[in-house]
């Protein structure tokens, strides 16, 4: 058992590490970009495709993360009004809504990777289901988090980060 | 995706043997009163009379529900049934529509429709189905050429301008044969980098420098017709499956008698646009003498060729 | 009944009843989405699609952008240098600390564009100083938190980047210079307001800044505001866009708080791209969501309903925005700032195009409303953050807010019927 838990946090912590460090890319193709533009008057043409690549990967990662760490809130004014025990009900019936949105990125999420499968990208002619596996990894994750959550195992990794913004 | 309504009819329509009712979307990203809006809503008019209203079509125009590549996307899909796009991103799913996007291989207006009405023009439409998709018919859209902030006369002016272009290796290419900086940039900045001078110009038609208002600031427009790259109404696979031969039959056809409209309205906008533009000032230059412009993209067309050769022959026989 | 209604009636019924349960509100977007498509019959992986789509825009990477680089100037203590600026400049007049407040966050704000981290950061500086020097805390939480709102509308602000999005590609420059004038009255009419409660309470001034630190303040101060000048002149002089401003900003305030501050320390560069990641997540959730949504939204027409609903009440542009703004208002009560802008633009927007309204006006009025609900309960993250860091309770931190609560809803007026104000900048400036 834990064996596995040391597995799972160390795919957890890859993937949170690449999608930071694909925000560190972001920003390094987009000042490359403005540099070659200014200095040398030029700008490889993929760079804009290249940009959108990362930019939806990264999105869909910390789209993830943030599930994993309870960001994605809702507004519970009115849920305040009932019992607790209405209350831990309602816990699990949104931790089930996670789970199945999750499978839904898996499941509908591949489905249209495949079908995109035969067309490509316009600049550098990678295929554009390239962009739109991001659906059933990020699906995965969320999968993963959502079912923790389910069995009340707290999926939290940074408890030490006070809310900045 | 057709409305419940629609499904339930046609489950209806087994038992009492009517025929089955539809409402169909179609998707356009121009502006309402566009020439290709204006196409679209003539073709869905056509069908409506043709099917006595069996078959609805309810165009949505700029772009609600997405764009190009958005929409094409869906209709690949089946979420919605009918787009009109530019043949150009169409290249992603079947490449020999790349050969449609080099430079001069056109000579006239005439020179294009003899070829898009051949053969080969319904062979390309029909090489869509892989991609889930089918093309209908063709639409105008004119011919694209050069403008400027800086004079504009002929090919070697445009040499060390800065010149936006579409992102693709093509454009690329063909900017550094004519001796211009290709810079690639999105659309909608074209206009502050004509300002403040990141770029010198670029190209398009005519309705479009005026639209666009970029003629504000690029005042040399120089007519070197270098693409003409039409536009196409396209359905969506599922939807195609769907429909009874009869219907298959009504819907093609409405769609080639709808271009005569698309065509003659795109006339009149680009009649209309070039009074406006001179008038604002903008001055025109016709190109007495194209051979210059060819020679300089010779080799590159001629490198590009090899990969669509029959579509290549095809353009060749067409030629006036 | 025709299968559009149904499909209406089944998309704001979930919506509705999904909020009430709390559930998160990109995902109750998500699933009012799915179910609505699957009753229409439409192919079920449109709504992933749309949501892709809704991230497939250069300019939204401007967001993640100025984020960080609010991000990596908190950590180099950029509030403290600020809030010297703002107090050699108007510390002086009586209730000083309070105007401080007001034009320490209308800087910071136009740093950051995110009113919390405003509170968060001005505010933490604040409230304790204003404190120590006998300004009552629900006064001191008061005044911090409205001056906070200003930070939404002044730019560079990702807020406007949304809205731009959102209205399908309005000029992020002809918004941003739209929100400078519309900023500057804010910032006037706290101002008033707060002096008018500090003669009544009886304030005094701040205690003169001695003459040998002027300079110094004064260089730090222009230093820390630096990036966002990179931002704004790279913008609206068309150099870069939103975009590669923010990326360079990123850089230069990473050289500022790590190399030339050394405030910053390099270990905390990860806690800092987790802090924005998170930010990020929240919003690029939403937006990835309202794709969907809206999406939905305009394959059943509601957007063009909605207008003609609008116009058969009145065809009186100054009623309908009447109507706009309290429906606004009312939205903002329960509603965060980010869903607000992303699910009410594509309704509301046709609506007032439809009588002629410039989209870059309209834009400013929703950004105002939206900020103003930062400040109103059962949802307002600024007003909690803010309560939360000058301990006072709820209640005690709204009753303090309302003088300045009115004052914005002035500004509001002013800004909503007097269209010259927003956009005499932007026509004058951006064609
Ligand atoms: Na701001
Ligand atoms: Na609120």
């Amino acid at each position: 058992m834990n064996g596995i838990k040391k597995v799972g946090l160390v795919i957890d912590t890859i993937f949170e590490k690449f999608t930071l460090l694909s925000l560190l890319a972001l920003i390094f193709v987009v000042t490359t970009q403005v540099f070659t533009r200014k200095l040398f008057n030029f700008v490889f043409f993929w760079s804009e495709e290249v940009t959108l690549l990362l930019l939806a990967w990264f999105a869909f990662m910390a789209i993830a993360v943030g599930f994993r760490e309870y960001i994605h809130l809702g507004i519970d004014s009115f849920t305040n009004l009932f019992p607790k025990s209405f209350n831990k009900v309602l816990d699990k019936i949104i931790s089930a809504s996670v789970f199945a949105f999750g499978l839904y990125l898996v499941i509908q999420g591949w489905d249209f990777t495949v079908l995109m499968m035969d067309s490509t990208l316009p600049a550098t002619k990678w295929p554009s289901s390239i962009t739109y596996a991001v659906m059933p990894v990020t699906g995965v994750m969320i999968c993963v988090y959502s079912l923790l959550q389910f069995f009340n195992i707290n999926t939290t990794r940074h408890n030490d980060i006070e809310e900045g913004m | 995706a057709c409305g419940k309504e629609a499904t339930t009819s046609t489950k209806d329509g087994g038992t009492k043997a009517e025929e089955p009712k539809y409402t169909f979307r179609l998707a356009d990203n121009q502006p309402p009163d566009y020439p290709t809006v204006i196409g679209d809503k003539k073709f869905a008019e056509l069908v409506d009379e043709r099917t006595k209203g069996r078959i609805k079509i309810e165009v949505f125009p700029s772009a609600q529900l997405g764009d190009e590549k958005s929409v094409l996307e869906q209709v690949q899909l089946g979420a919605i049934e009918f787009t009109r796009i530019n043949s150009s991103p169409l290249a992603e799913f079947n490449d020999q529509f790349t050969a449609l996007g080099l430079p001069y291989v056109f000579e006239s207006e005439e020179h294009l429709w003899n070829f898009l009405n051949g053969e080969m023009g319904t062979k390309l439409l029909d090489g869509l189905e892989q991609s889930k998709m089918k093309g209908l018919a063709y639409y105008d859209s004119g011919s694209r050429s050069f403008y400027s902030t800086k004079p504009l006369k002929g090919v070697k002016d445009l040499k060390g301008q800065k010149i936006r272009v579409q992102q693709s290796k093509i454009n690329i290419d063909f900017m550094e044969a004519l001796g211009a900086s290709a810079t690639p940039m999105p659309y909608g900045e074209v206009f502050s980098a004509l300002q403040t001078g990141i770029i010198d110009g670029a190209e398009n038609n005519i309705p479009s420098l005026d639209s666009s208002n970029h003629y504000q600031e690029a005042k040399n427009f120089i007519l070197d017709h270098h693409q003409r790259i039409p536009e196409v109404l396209l359905i969506s696979k599922a939807a195609w499956d769907k429909l009874s031969e009869k219907d298959q039959k009504i819907v093609k056809q409405a769609a080639l008698d709808s271009v005569q409209a698309q065509r003659e309205e795109w006339d009149k906008w680009e009649e209309r646009s070039t009074k406006k533009l001179k008038e604002a000032g903008v001055t025109f230059t016709e190109v007495d003498d194209i051979t210059p412009w060819k020679d300089a993209v010779k080799s590159m067309v001629d490198k590009y060729s090899k990969d669509y050769k029959e579509v290549m022959d095809a353009i060749e026989k067409a030629r006036p | 009944m025709e299968s559009n209604t149904i499909g209406i009636i089944i998309l704001l019924s979930s919506f509705v009843l999904l909020i009430l349960l709390r559930f998160p509100i990109a995902l109750t977007l998500i699933a009012s989405s799915l179910m609505t498509v699957i009753y229409l019959g439409i192919p079920l992986p449109v709504v992933g699609q749309q949501m892709i789509q809704g991230m497939n825009s250069f300019s939204l990477l401007a967001i993640p952008f100025f984020i960080l680089t609010g991000q990596i100037m908190s950590e180099g203590g950029l509030a403290t240098r600020i809030v010297n600026l703002a107090s050699l400049m108007v510390g002086r007049v009586r209730g000083g600390l309070a105007m401080v407040n007001s034009v320490a966050a209308l800087f910071f704000g136009n740093i950051s564009g995110s009113a919390v981290a405003d509170v968060s950061s001005v505010g933490s500086v604040m409230i304790p100083m204003m404190k120590k020097k006998g300004y009552e805390a629900d006064y001191a939480v008061g005044v911090t938190i409205a001056s906070a709102i200003q930070g939404v509308v002044v730019p560079p602000s990702h807020n406007l980047v949304l809205y731009s999005l959102a209205a399908g590609g309005v000029s992020i420059a002809s918004l941003f210079m739209a929100g400078i004038v519309p900023g500057f009255i804010m910032l006037i009419s706290l101002m008033i307001t707060g002096y008018i409660i500090a003669r009544k309470r009886g304030y005094q001034k701040a205690d003169p800044v001695p003459k040998s630190e002027r300079t110094g303040i004064l260089f730090h101060g222009l230093l820390s505001l630096s990036p966002a000048v990179i931002i704004l002149g790279g913008i609206l002089s068309g150099w870069f866009t939103a975009t590669e401003s923010g990326a360079l900003a990123c850089l230069y305030s990473f050289i500022l708080a790590f190399v030339v501050y050394r405030e910053a320390k390099f270990s905390n560069i990860w806690k800092i791209l987790t802090r924005t990641m998170r930010t990020v997540s929240m919003v690029f959730f939403l937006i990835a969501a309202s794709a969907s949504f809206g999406w939905i939204l305009a394959y059943l027409k509601i957007p063009s309903m909605v207008t003609n609903l609008f116009l058969s009440v009145s065809d009186n542009p100054i009623i309908i925005l009447l109507i706009i703004n309290i429906l606004l208002l009312l939205l903002g009560a329960p509603m965060d700032m980010a869903p607000m802008i992303l699910i009410m633009t594509p309704i509301l927007l046709p609506v007032v195009t439809s009588f002629g309204m410039d989209p870059v006006h309209f834009g400013i009025v929703l950004i105002l409303n939206a900020g103003i609900g930062l400040l109103t309960p059962p949802v307002g993250t600024v007003l909690f953050v803010g309560c939360a860091i000058g301990k006072v309770s709820i209640q005690q931190g709204t009753k303090a807010m309302m003088p300045f609560f009115y004052a914005l809803l002035v500004v509001l007026l002013i800004i909503t019927y007097i269209p010259e104000v927003v956009l005499w900048l932007p026509n004058m400036l951006v064609k």
